[in-house]
């Protein structure tokens, strides 16, 4: 079957058909040609028109005459747009014209920095000219970082490279610093939150020391689909940015599907695991020779996902390996010999966390599956944006899984279609950040007086580093007062560099299969956990700890393990309250400490509890700010502590998944812990904190608009089908104790809150 | 809310005790301590001492004046360049507010030392506050752009780099001309790396000069007593840097001198170390001829000291030029010594020489096989350490045994 006599069958399926919520139509786009740009150098021209490039779409024309006449801009098409050409064009053209020109390229990841050198070194071999181009990261030998220094045209490295390695060691880059034309930052989207708050500060860093050299570069931005390109690129690069967003790329016809597991038990409000509908549906494509992108949510899903749908090859010599798992804690060799695989079409099937959802050149693919709202609008369709031809039909499926946002997504998909993607949010003047990078700064530069660098509060921290001995006033001048180097001790991401390594000790001759963060690894790597990597089972034997180590051997089993993670709060500060006589929110620093302390053993395909174990590891501690409420001390006698607790719980699962939509972060960027009696407050009370180290202002957003969010939490219980709350809502029964009533027990404890008028006091 | 209560509640650092600054005393001052001048130029003022040494003036037992007396073979071994003047030579230390290198490492006290008609004068850059920086590098600067050579400990990697990137920050470049690096921890490496502890130069000035400091103040210290002296101005502990920024200066001196003369005394010495280290240096500057008088003259006097890396080094050179009488003799001796079981390693290598010598100069493969036979039958008694050799030799066996059959 061709794809459509596929998507018709599905259609006409019953068990299928039916379950569907939305069907979309995406018609095709003609393309729009304009003539090259007069000004571009011919030797650009004639190396487009060698691999048969006769015009630029409209979008490419836009950014080179824009880039060229000094604007700063951000462009916003869809994938396979053609998006590279609109910063190859302007950077290689001043290089041609002046060979003395240098230009910045930053990616997020080394992965991607790796991808677009290849496509980058293929234009300037056609072009046969002499444009050096380098990578330089963490993985430059010591002996080419001189030459990459002296002599590289187009630098090409991530943020976390351009804030500890190239920054605090400008005085070597003059070269690059002097004739610095053009920055290029692209997947400019990935910079939100945490992350994005930091490349803001690195970006004023850099205008910093650009300006001490005299340039003063053009910033290309590019963008997927989000609602506020503009603001996010100008707050990111510190000045206002123009909009490129008039696509001329063709596309063929699409659809996009919104399909709802369906129902197993109603009352309980059970579906069919999203996993197996994935692999249902993956299994339709990939054994009519179509070749599919499954995105799951997790990397523990993926390699789910990855060991069933091998089985489509099972016994079939050699040809397993036609289906892959992709994701982060793969070694960047395995994961280029897969992007490549998928270029080449040898692979037929993939399985990725959001790994791939970043621009990684993998050919576009027909079918695109997406086990689980990946959280975001923006994400969604970048997901989707991955099946998806010049000509001919592709489709994309969103299937759901029980969990409220889901749920609610997949119910609402007109919400989903109409709303356009989220904003990026992120905040340069937060506090830690801006202060971890004022120090960056002082080390590369004595700050003068009246010097400004984000915020007005500058003199204020120079005084307070000043006193903290890091800084030395001298004649109108800070100077840097101390040995330490402090790009080191800065992560510009929410985990720490610490990563644990992975190492099969199957064989005698022991190999490291991957890696995973500092966090993570209490949950995936304890003792006795199954470990999943590219579809085989691992079991760990010993985790050191203090080594970073986890060694893991072959097994064949057939549960995976799931760990439990008991976290403990404590109140240190509170920076706003605002009580009545019932309830009290509050706002203010806490103490996050994180414990992993048992795990369950779970059987592969029913999902069954089939056991369970000890873990035995130290505690990870988090400072970080929190919003929490608190409710009327009597509700312990009315309800009885049992139902009390199970109402907590339960309205904790609801804020938890509703909190996200007001804040457009992730579901991760914030937790949710409750206390039936807290011992700060002496009442019953529920936690949001930032998960993130010092916090990003989630928590401060929470307290302003609370109300909205208990009233989008009223919606969902309310709207939701089920009889005593179900995981679509307020979350699986199996997690409570059995009460009776509990969403009309939520909906009270929500209605105290609704019912207060409450006024701030700070 | 307060940024101040709350940086203290975010940053999780130890809170800074204040220092008692009531007791800052003004006649503590550097120029009140240390005999010296304030400089001034057009960037602004820094405080500079400067020392004559007469060229008697002995230093680990060297007398300086003999810099004069390092000829022109000395300085090709050494510098890699006959041309050197030692009148136009600077010996060059920093002291620095920190380890990393990245433009926030600032050098507070620059020491030099140069030849001058009839003594050897040492003279230091210091600066009593950051802003004296540009002034001191502005005079610095131009008496290193007089330089034909710099000589300095470890200033390939640290030193130069720091100083050329203080230029850049304060816009003076290039700060340096381009003058000719003797950095003598690459020398001290090639001869004492394995040998003593470590080679950081109060190591070797004590084992190689026989210097002993007395109240040397420890250099890792040295950029958190610059920090409190810049807080209270109290320079008793800035005296000691600058003593130790001396010593530092006058050991580089007296260093360069004892690597001259051992280049000198190459035909005579009876020192392992020294023949060994200056075969290396020899090998570096591709100097085969003496690499190897060196290293004949080292396996001559000494031939029972076990030294694989040197073994390797001669044959290597032996190979290359032909001379295989002379390596055949040097691994026939290693091959047939009976007591080496301390160096198993030795014996396997000049045993494979050999066999390889056979097979591919000689094409004697019957003669090959039983070398690489006997060595076998060596190896697979020495059950501990034999084995590891066993699989290449195992190789190297079956296929001199095609080789005999087929002939």
């Amino acid at each position: 079957m061709n794809m459509v006599q596929i998507l018709d069958s599905l259609k006409n399926n019953q068990r299928f058909g039916e379950n569907i919520t939305k069907w979309v139509e995406i018609p095709e786009r003609e393309a729009v040609y304009c003539d090259f740009p007069s000004s571009m150098d011919q030797r650009i021209k004639d190396a487009l028109m060698k691999r048969g490039i006769k015009q630029l779409y409209s979008h490419q024309k836009s950014a080179f005459e824009k880039a060229v006449s000094g604007k700063d801009i951000v462009v916003v098409t869809p994938t396979a747009s053609g998006k590279t050409l609109c910063f190859h064009l302007p950077v290689l053209d001043a290089v041609l014209k002046d060979p003395d020109s240098r230009a910045l390229f930053l990616f997020p990841t080394k992965a991607l920095a790796q991808d677009q050198m290849l496509e980058l070194h293929d234009v300037i071999t056609e072009m046969g000219v002499d444009v050096k181009t380098y990578t330089y990261d963490g993985d430059t030998p010591q002996s080419a970082r001189k030459a990459v220094r002296q002599a590289g045209h187009i630098v090409v490295t991530n943020p976390d490279m351009l804030h500890s390695g190239i920054l605090p060691h400008h005085t070597k880059w003059t070269k690059l610093f002097e004739n610095l034309k053009y920055v290029v930052i692209d997947e400019i989207h990935h910079y939100r939150g945490v992350f994005g708050s930091h490349l803001a500060n690195v970006i004023r860093r850099l205008h910093r020391i650009c300006r001490f050299y005299g340039s003063d570069p053009v910033f290309i931005c590019c963008s997927a689909t989000i609602a506020n390109p503009k603001e996010l690129s100008s707050k990111i690069i510190g000045r206002e940015t123009e909009v490129v967003d008039n696509n001329g790329a063709p596309s063929g016809k699409k659809y996009l599907l919104f399909y709802n597991p369906p129902t197993v038990n109603k009352e309980l409000g059970i579906r069919k695991s999203s996993i197996k509908e994935a692999y249902y549906l993956a299994e339709q494509f990939i054994k009519n020779d179509i070749q599919t992108i499954i995105f799951a949510q997790s990397r523990v899903r993926v390699e789910l996902l990855a060991t069933y749908l091998k089985s489509i090859f099972f016994g079939r010599l050699q040809q397993e390996q036609k289906i892959r798992a992709y994701r982060g804690g793969y070694l960047p060799l395995l994961r280029r010999e897969i992007e490549r695989g998928l270029r080449s079409g040898e692979i037929r099937g993939v399985v990725s966390t959001n790994a791939l959802e970043l621009g990684i050149d993998i050919g576009a693919l027909e079918a695109c599956i997406i086990c689980g709202y990946p959280g975001s609008v923006a994400s969604t369709w970048q997901q989707a944006g991955r099946a998806g031809r010049r000509n001919g039909v592709s489709v994309a499926i969103l299937v759901a899984d029980s969990s409220p946002l889901n749920q609610y997504i997949i119910s609402n998909p007109d919400y989903f279609l109409q709303s356009k993607s989220e904003n990026a949010m992120i905040n340069p003047d937060n506090l830690t950040i801006l202060y971890s990078h004022i120090m960056c700064a002082a080390f590369e530069l004595p700050f003068e007086d009246g010097e400004v660098f984000g915020p007005n509060t500058l003199p204020e921290l120079l005084k307070y580093m000043e006193e903290a001995k890091l800084l030395r006033h001298v004649q109108n001048r800070w100077y840097w007062m101390s040995e330490q180097f402090p790009a080191n001790a800065i992560s510009l991401r929410t985990s720490t560099n610490e990563n644990f390594v992975i190492i099969d000790i199957s064989d005698p001759k022991h190999s490291v299969i991957g890696e995973t963060d500092w966090f993570s690894a209490p949950m995936l790597l304890h003792e006795e956990a199954i470990y999943i990597h590219e579809g085989n089972q691992y079991q760990v034997e010993k985790l050191d700890y203090t080594e970073k180590k986890a060694y893991v051997r072959r097994v064949d089993v057939d549960y995976y393990t799931d760990a439990n993670l008991a976290v403990d709060l404590k109140v240190l500060e509170v920076f706003k309250e605002d009580e009545s006589q019932t309830i009290g929110r509050y706002w203010g620093d806490v103490m996050i400490s994180a414990l992993v302390t048992m795990f369950k053993k779970i059987k592969l395909l029913t999902h069954e509890n089939i056991g369970a174990g000890h873990v035995n590891l130290p505690e990870t501690e988090m400072h970080t700010t929190a919003y929490w409420i608190t409710f009327p001390e009597e509700l312990e006698r009315e309800l009885g502590k049992e139902k009390l607790e199970d109402a907590l719980l339960g309205l904790s699962n609801v804020l938890g998944n509703c909190a996200p939509f007001y804040l457009m972060c992730d579901v991760k960027d914030i937790r949710v812990v409750y206390h039936v009696k807290s011992v700060f407050t002496q009442k019953p009370t529920i936690y949001i904190y930032d998960n993130v180290p010092g916090g990003v202002g989630f928590s401060e957003k929470l307290f302003t608009l609370h109300k909205n969010l208990y009233q989008m939490a009223k919606d969902l219980i309310q709207k939701c089908g089920c009889t005593n709350g179900c995981p679509s809502c307020i979350g699986a029964y199996t997690e409570f104790s059995g009460s009776e009533n509990l969403k009309d027990a939520i909906l009270a404890l929500i209605n105290i809150i609704l019912a207060e008028e409450t006024k701030t006091v700070e | 809310m307060d940024i101040k209560k709350l940086l203290d509640k975010y940053q999780i650092r130890p809170q800074v005790k204040k220092e008692d600054t009531e007791n800052t005393v003004l006649d503590r001052e550097i120029d009140k301590l240390v005999p010296g001048k304030v400089v001034n130029n057009e960037h602004g003022s820094y405080f500079m001492t400067e020392n004559r040494y007469p060229l008697t003036y002995l230093y680990g037992g060297v007398p300086l004046g003999d810099l004069l007396d390092i000829d022109d073979v000395s300085f090709e071994c050494l510098a890699g360049n006959p041309y050197l003047d030692p009148r136009r030579m600077l010996f060059l230390d920093t002291e620095t507010t920190g380890l990393s290198s990245g433009t926030g490492t600032v050098a507070f006290l620059v020491g030099v030392g140069f030849l001058e008609e009839d003594c050897f004068v040492l003279r230091q850059y210091f600066m009593r506050d950051y802003h004296e920086e540009a002034s001191l590098l502005y005079d610095l600067g131009a008496i290193l752009k007089n330089a034909q050579s710099v000589v300095t400990y470890n200033g390939k990697s640290f030193d130069l780099p720091l100083l050329n990137a203080r230029f850049i920050a304060n816009r003076f470049r290039p700060g340096f001309g381009n003058p000719e690096h003797l950095d003598l921890l690459h020398i001290s490496r090639l001869f004492w790396k394995g040998v003593y502890e470590n080679c950081r130069l109060c190591t070797i000035e004590r084992e190689v000069l026989g210097e002993i400091r007395i109240e040397d103040i420890p250099g890792e210290q040295i950029p958190l007593e610059y920090f409190r002296y810049l807080d209270t101005k109290d320079a008793t502990v800035m005296k000691k840097v600058l003593s130790h920024n001396e010593s530092d200066i006058l050991t580089l001196a007296a260093l360069l001198v004892r690597f001259s003369r051992m280049v000198k005394n190459r035909f005579f010495s009876e020192e392992v170390v020294e023949l060994t280290g200056l075969s290396k240096l020899y090998e570096k500057r591709e100097n085969y001829d003496s690499m190897t008088e060196c290293l004949e003259r080292r396996f001559n006097l000494v031939p029972d000291a076990w030294d694989f890396d040197s073994l390797r080094r001669i044959s290597v050179i032996y190979k290359r030029t032909g001379r295989y009488d002379k390596a055949l003799s040097l691994w026939r001796y290693y091959f047939e010594k009976e007591d080496l079981d301390t160096a198993i390693g030795l014996k396997v290598y000049a045993g494979t020489e050999i066999a390889k010598y056979l097979e591919h100069k000689e094409r004697d493969y019957l003669s090959a096989l039983k070398t690489v036979n006997e060595l076998i039958v060596f190896l697979k008694s020495k059950r501990i350490f034999g084995q590891k050799y066993l699989p290449e030799l195992d190789k190297r066996k079956s296929r001199l045994e095609k080789l005999v059959k087929r002939r």
